[in-house]
């Protein structure tokens, strides 16, 4: 039950990556949003948007503030805060035998306490049939100097949990939206993680959204990442499927 | 344009040939998930590595050849898979340190042919240091072949992380035809152990000497911890690989870490030698449970496994004397085990043979005893 757990939030972790979508542009008041894969979205009154993952919060305290600070010169501009404390997460795969992710070495020792903050900011044109977004944003971890050893090496997780070691790092990205008709949509961006001491790493999303209800949408698409891990260079390529359901309070 | 929701789920109407997209996209997902675990066919190519600033080789009729398990630089330390330890993750000082030990310790010896086990190539256990290029580059062997035998994006266990380990055969001359042939997974495991586990092989080489014969390196580790018949099988194809060559005509130089005692060993179970903290052994009726990798009479036959080689070629390390202590090659202590230790090694895993009776100065090298937790095995073969 413990192993099953612990994979489940793990697949919520990288889920949440994978499937992230980005505009300035929040929910209306009294809308809510969730899928398998990803956040529970609120719209809340004073153009304000707060995600988080409900179930991985028990693990990795999690939560993200979007507010919108309406239209510049026909740009939709919007700010957005998250903070999460994986601390109780990486404890919980760091374990000997199976299953453990993390080594449990005396010579790397514990996870110490991490606390991550993330500021962006999120700039929206939308025109007759597409959108196109950019955002800049940085993280920063006070004091956390996490052992590189416990920094998985793998694609996905490697660019966001580099900045446990090194404290700090940046991103930028860019969000193209197409509507192609009323039930399918098409989403495409390119994000960039610009990590101190190392090689950026290139994130790209190309993905299809099929309404199947006006309450529920089906998505589907494939993810390719980029960069040099602490192994060398890597290119992988992900599927993407979730299924995402919408409602008003 | 219908505005239906908000955020990324926006709807308008419009038409444009989206089929072919569609289509594209199915495809690239139906190719997109990359195994964590790289299999293999039966035979492949190896794979070749060379030293950038070569130094030259001069063939006069003999090669001195050795077999070292280097245990992937890991030295003495108390690791958590085989020795009592809980150390799991190296760092690149250490590591490098402890290759620099072997480095230094390779070109005291100066082989001509070595042949290599547990080399790790990109392991997070070793601070991914490419260990093949590293004793290429710091010793005058100028060319390697290596084989993977555990490549994984992944161990989930004991946050191993990333690992690929190997055999590796290096030569002063060129390698030009290396193979890696394929042995049989373990089948006492539940499938997904046996998915992340070890995928052994059998390293075959061609050295390119300048001689008339066609003449082969070929190198083994076969399975230590198997409690089914698994080593049986290894052992066996790796006879057949040999005979296979001998009957071409070729001479062969061969041996590695075969995880098997000699015929007429004076012990088969180190179950208590090698018993850690909390563990127990020997206490049921049937005299078992044993401890994995520290007992050879799994079946009948175990502990003559090594037999037929001895009876059709020639060791390094002569019948009469195989059994002796100053000959055994292992011993699975870490640090804390005093090196002035007279028992310190107490079994013999590791062989050299070749298929023409030119092996002389057979030699176990127990004096490097904390560079790993093999000994190398060395003769000097002269061409007839």
């Amino acid at each position: 039950m413990k192993i099953t757990s612990q994979i489940n939030f793990l697949i919520l972790v990288v889920a949440g990556f994978l499937l992230a979508g980005d505009t300035a542009y929040p929910l209306e008041n009294g809308q809510r949003q969730m899928g398998i894969f990803q956040p529970r979205i609120y719209g809340m009154n004073n153009n304000l948007e707060i995600s988080t993952h409900p179930l991985l919060f028990f693990v990795k305290p999690n939560v993200e503030v979007k507010k919108y600070h309406g239209e510049y010169k026909g740009l939709g501009m919007a700010s957005r805060f998250s903070f999460d404390y994986p601390t109780q997460l990486l404890k919980l795969i760091q374990r000997e035998g199976k299953f453990g992710i993390l080594a449990k070495d005396p010579d790397i020792g514990d996870i110490p306490n991490l606390f991550v903050f993330q500021g962006e900011w999120l700039a929206t044109k939308k025109l007759a049939d597409y959108s196109i977004t950019v955002k800049a944003g940085m993280s920063i971890c006070p004091g956390c100097e996490l052992d590189m050893r416990h920094i998985v090496d793998l694609p996905l997780a490697y660019p966001r949990m580099a900045v446990y070691h090194h404290g700090f790092a940046s991103n930028l990205g860019f969000d193209f939206d197409y509507i192609y008709s009323e039930k399918i949509s098409l989403k495409t961006d390119v994000d960039l993680f610009i990590i101190p001491d190392e090689d950026f790493f290139l994130e790209q999303k190309l993905m299809f959204n099929y309404q199947l209800s006006p309450k529920y949408t089906l998505t589907g698409g494939i993810k390719l990442t980029q960069g040099t891990y602490p192994f060398g260079k890597q290119l992988d390529i992900f599927p993407l499927i979730d299924l995402s359901w919408s409602w008003e309070k | 344009m219908e505005y239906i929701s908000r955020n990324h789920l926006l709807l308008f109407t419009g038409s444009s040939n989206l089929k072919k997209y569609a289509v594209f996209l199915a495809v690239v997902v139906l190719f997109s998930c990359r195994s964590l675990v790289t299999t293999y066919e039966d035979v492949e190519s190896a794979i070749y590595y060379e030293d950038a600033s070569q130094e030259s080789a001069e063939f006069n009729d003999t090669l001195k050849v050795m077999t070292w398990n280097i245990r992937f630089g890991a030295a003495r330390i108390p690791f958590f898979g085989d020795s009592c330890g809980d150390r799991v993750l190296m760092t690149q000082a250490e590591t490098e340190g402890y290759l620099n030990s072997i480095v230094d310790y390779i070109n005291s010896t100066e082989p001509d042919i070595l042949l290599l086990q547990e080399v790790d190539i990109s392991s997070k256990r070793s601070a991914y240091v490419n260990q093949l290029q590293y004793i290429l580059d710091r010793t005058h062997l100028n060319y390697g072949a290596y084989a993977s035998m555990w490549n994984a994006e992944i161990i989930p266990s004991d946050g191993l992380g990333r690992v690929d380990a190997g055999n590796a055969v290096l030569s002063r001359w060129e390698i030009t035809d290396a193979e890696r042939i394929k042995l049989p997974l373990r089948t006492d495991q539940d499938a997904l152990t046996q998915y992340f586990y070890l995928r052994r092989n059998i390293l075959k080489a061609k050295i390119a000497l300048p001689i008339d014969k066609a003449f082969y390196a070929v190198n083994i580790h076969a399975t230590a911890f198997a409690t089914d018949d698994t080593k049986q099988k290894h052992i066996a194809r790796y006879k057949e690989v040999l005979d296979d060559l001998d009957l071409l005509g070729a001479t062969f130089v061969t041996g590695g870490d075969l995880n098997s005692v000699p015929p007429s060993a004076d012990s088969t179970d180190f179950c208590y030698e090698d018993m850690c903290n909390g563990e127990s052994f020997h206490a049921d009726a049937n005299g078992g449970p044993h401890k994995e990798g520290s007992y050879f009479e799994n079946f009948t036959e175990e502990p003559n496994l090594i037999k037929p080689f001895y009876q059709d070629y020639f060791p390094a390390i002569d019948t009469l004397i195989m059994n002796n202590a100053e000959n055994f090659t292992h011993s699975p202590w870490n640090e804390n085990r005093p090196i002035n230790d007279t028992n310190y090694w107490d079994r013999k895993l590791d062989y050299l043979f070749t298929n023409i009776d030119g092996f002389s100065n057979g030699k176990t090298h127990q004096e490097a005893k904390l560079h790993s937790d093999h000994a190398p095995v060395s003769a000097t073969f002269t061409f007839p």
